[in-house]
């Protein structure tokens, strides 16, 4: 279905405007997320032609909010697999042996999965919100990626850092 | 004292993500509200520890470039040359001569380089004219042009001629019908 008086061409055009204006920071963010440039952007990928194949009826604002929220979700969820994956390969495989070289990357590894296991324990929008404004966004883009009023940002943003080093401290203790 | 602020406003505050005039007004009353200057201190560590902790996550290392869309391939445009070849011949044809496929020779054609393969598929010719003239050779400097880039594994090398066989050139052309190559026969 399209908006009224739009063409397909229209619609086409309103499709790729919105991949120039977002794919690389999509792809950004999911790869921030997930530290694996083809995961981040074969998930990047499946949002757009999800959103390509949506009903034309939302607006820009609707359809960029639609894309993050998609997007950084499936990443989410592409964390929670691979973390579940990577727990049984441990268990068949027992304990690595570190080296001295591996040591860092290997602690690296681990800085990364705790703070990937935490955002996907939180609420969708508070993750996105948290990825997206580390990312360097601002409050502008950040109300119209995620859909929420712009004087709202600030003040969810504050609860989902909350959220965030709560979870923290409950999972890995007080050290941070 | 003026009217303490959310913890909204202090984080944006903290990111300077306000209207000037709005910095200002909290930048003023911080100084003298001391319950608001606690929080926004407390608001802005979080967030310091927070943003650390995320910057273990996977660095963006290079550039992502916006992956385009291949060009749709439009075949016909490499058939052009050939339609104009044939065009002039046309132009100079007598009408009673029409141009038709004098012969046809079958050949394996490797990909590349076309001109080894070619003077392998010289075609036998029927046609009593035409007979004469296969008898000479194309000047050695004659090499075939590609049309495209698509790899040849068979193909058929058609010779087609117009008047009178006074013009002629080898086509290779692909099981699918569409020409890959023309060479243009000159006859000493």
């Amino acid at each position: 279905m399209q908006p009224a008086g739009e063409t397909a061409l229209d619609s086409s055009k309103r499709f790729d405007d919105l991949f120039h204006a977002h794919y690389q920071r999509v792809v950004g963010v999911l790869c921030r997320l997930m530290g694996d440039r083809a995961q981040a952007e074969e998930i990047a990928a499946d949002a757009f032609c999800k959103l390509a194949r949506q009903p034309a009826a939302e607006d820009h604002e609707g359809r960029t909010s639609w894309l993050y929220r998609v997007a950084i979700n499936a990443g989410l969820d592409a964390v929670r697999s691979n973390a579940r994956r990577k727990r049984r390969e441990e268990a068949v495989a027992g304990s690595p042996q570190s080296t001295d070289d591996a040591l860092d990357r290997l602690l690296a590894e681990e800085r990364r999965e705790r703070v990937q296991r935490v955002l996907a324990a939180l609420k969708p929008r508070d993750a996105q919100l948290l990825l997206l404004r580390s990312d360097g966004m601002a409050y502008r883009d950040l109300s119209l990626a995620l859909g929420i009023r712009l004087n709202s940002v600030g003040s969810i943003l504050a609860r989902a850092e909350q959220q965030f080093e709560r979870k923290y401290r409950a999972r890995y203790g007080d050290r941070i | 004292m003026k009217r303490c602020f959310e913890d909204g406003d202090l984080r944006a505050f903290a990111d300077g993500e306000l209207p000037v005039e709005s910095l200002q007004e909290i930048a003023g009353h911080l100084e003298t509200c001391p319950s608001c200057s606690a929080r926004h201190r407390e608001l802005s560590r979080r967030a310091a520890r927070v943003y650390g902790l995320m910057a273990g996550l996977s660095e963006v290392d290079h550039a992502i470039q916006i992956p385009r869309a291949r060009p749709r391939r439009r075949w016909w445009l490499a058939t052009l040359p050939l339609a104009a070849a044939l065009a002039i011949a046309f132009v100079r044809l007598p009408h009673r001569a029409p141009v038709r496929p004098s012969t046809v020779a079958q050949a394996t054609v490797p990909a590349a380089p076309l001109q080894t393969a070619a003077p392998a598929a010289r075609p036998a010719v029927a046609h009593p004219v035409a007979k004469r003239r296969a008898a000479r050779r194309p000047a050695p400097d004659e090499e075939f042009l590609r049309l495209d880039d698509e790899p040849i594994e068979t193909a058929t090398i058609v010779r087609v001629s117009a008047d009178s066989g006074a013009l002629q050139a080898d086509l290779i052309v692909g099981p699918d019908g569409r020409a890959h190559a023309i060479r243009v026969v000159r006859n000493r």
